[in-house]
């Protein structure tokens, strides 16, 4: 004996169709900002650590001073700083090396050029910047102390602007979305008209024929939102292979950044965010929409 | 009272009234024969009867209640007491004869492991329990109207409406038909039928109620 209901509405409806490919396409597209919010998150991170782990003491040669006497104190003063792990200092040819691309290698090497002193920075204890600045000033001639803050400072708006784009873009992407489904709701309802019409004669409620369209919703939101998402990690994939190919690609960093041991579980539970919500949206505008549409019985 | 209308009136927008001054009252137990002419209002009044449509005056109470008060969940609710026929079946003709009559037990709820025995037994009144996995298409005019009484009796409701019932089917299906109402109102329903067919209610004066222009000029 049948135990099963049969589904109270055709299933195989053209609004449901166009609805299944718009979803794909909204989801790949989640799947692409959401790739583009998170690179750009962790790059961002990455970037400012990174900057902010070192700091740079520049003494410049001033007329009569003997600049590697000077160079010495700076070292000394730099390392009695507490929260500074190591000093080390740039040699004359590597600094000149650093100008070559700009200035040519027989230019850069005759130039008077400043020396540059790099401190690794202790993460756990931040140094005080003030400290050493007035330490140099008082004891070094010609020396000045770059913290790289003003650099931390552009990294990090430049964080915030992309992770801003990319969560509008998402945003965007949920919006057209529930408006796509709401219509299509609509659309069922309207291409339906005479079955509503004799749901609410044999006296169901609202809210029973807008759950006979549950099970078609829920069933297209599932797997054209898993097709998205998996072109989308599909694109991903192709963007990684093409950089090791040395083609135009998610680069190196761009790649770890996502897919990297540190990073790929986080990307991936993120990333299956994506269907998950796209189904619940479709399952739950579609209902919304169906319950104003019904809320008055003619 | 099962239904009580005083002095109720009914027009489309600006347009005439189509129902005017009608006074009635059908008790429970109740057969009646809505007999008039075509625009006599007969269709109308039954939209009435099964909530489609509100009075734009007088007062119309259906199980004691003012149906100008009902809300949508009300709306249901009541149509659940209501087992509504129509002359052009109004079946879904992409569900089987079975799903069909189970519709009304299905809306309020039921699981098809608790109706599937009270629909298969209808089946067997109506004579279609060997077509129950057909779909519509493939009954024939009289087939498909007995799917549609069944589907309007399976919850047994109190009042039953049904609109030229016979309008699509031979005479001797109509007398048929005629019988299955017979039997219904015998087990307790109310039932109205609007017809113009007056040889329908042949030998049954007493039942008659006859509209004119919106309102009843004979009632029995």
């Amino acid at each position: 004996m049948k135990t099963q209901e049969t589904a109270i509405f055709p299933q195989d409806l053209a609004p449901f169709r166009s609805l299944g490919l718009i979803i794909t396409v909204m989801c790949y597209l989640a799947c692409l900002a959401l790739g583009g919010l998170l690179l750009a998150q962790r790059a961002t991170s990455v970037w400012i650590n990174d900057v902010g782990s070192e700091a740079t003491i520049l003494v410049r040669s001033l007329d009569g001073d003997d600049i590697d006497s000077e160079v010495a104190k700076a070292v000394e003063v730099a390392k009695a700083i507490r929260g500074v792990k190591t000093v080390s200092l740039l040699d004359k040819t590597s600094a000149a090396k650093l100008l070559e691309p700009w200035l040519g290698k027989d230019v850069a090497t005759g130039l008077p050029l400043p020396r540059l002193i790099s401190l690794q920075i202790d993460a756990d204890v931040k140094p005080d910047y003030a400290a050493l600045e007035r330490e140099l000033k008082s004891n070094v001639k010609g020396a000045s102390l770059d913290t790289h803050q003003r650099w931390q400072a552009e990294f990090a708006n430049l964080g915030r602007g992309l992770i801003l784009l990319s969560a509008i873009v998402l945003a965007l992407i949920t919006f057209a979305t529930a408006t796509l489904v709401a219509f299509t709701a609509r659309s069922v309802i309207q291409a339906n008209a005479s079955i509503v019409e004799i749901l609410q004669l044999v006296g169901a409620q609202p809210a029973f024929i807008a759950r006979a369209n549950d099970t078609q919703f829920l069933k297209i939101g599932i797997l054209s939102s898993a097709l998205g998402l998996g072109l989308g990690l599909a694109s991903f994939a192709i963007l990684g292979f093409l950089s090791t190919q040395g083609q135009t690609g998610l680069s190196a960093i761009g790649n770890t950044l996502l897919f990297g041991p540190s990073y790929i579980w986080e990307t991936l539970a993120l990333m299956v965010l994506i269907p998950i919500v796209a189904t619940l949206l479709a399952l739950w505008t579609a209902r919304f929409t169906l319950l104003r549409v019904l809320a008055n019985p003619q | 009272m099962v239904v009580q209308l005083e002095n109720v009136s009914l027009s489309y927008g600006a347009g005439r009234e189509v129902l005017s001054h009608l006074n009635l009252e059908l008790a429970a137990g109740d057969m009646r024969f809505l007999l008039g002419t075509s625009g006599a209002g007969k269709s109308t009044l039954l939209r009435l009867l099964f909530l489609k449509l509100k009075p734009t005056a007088g007062e119309a109470l259906l199980f004691g209640q003012n149906i100008a008060a009902l809300g949508p969940i009300d709306v249901a609710s009541f149509r659940r007491r209501i087992g509504v026929v129509f002359q052009d079946f109004r079946l879904l003709p992409h569900l089987s004869v079975f799903d069909n009559v189970a519709l009304p037990l299905r809306a309020a709820g039921q699981v098809r492991a608790a109706y599937s025995g009270d629909v298969n037994d209808l089946l067997d009144w109506v004579g279609l329990k060997s077509r129950s996995g057909d779909l519509p298409q493939m009954l024939s005019g009289g087939e498909m109207q007995r799917v549609a009484i069944a589907r309007a009796v399976v919850a047994k409701p109190q009042l039953i409406l049904a609109d030229e019932p016979t309008g699509n089917v031979d005479a001797a299906m109509a007398r048929r038909l005629m019988h299955l109402f017979k039997e219904l109102n015998r087990l307790g329903a109310t039932v109205v039928i609007a017809t113009h067919d007056e040889s329908l209610s042949k030998g049954e004066r007493s039942r008659i109620i006859r509209l004119e222009n919106g309102t009843v000029v004979l009632q029995s």
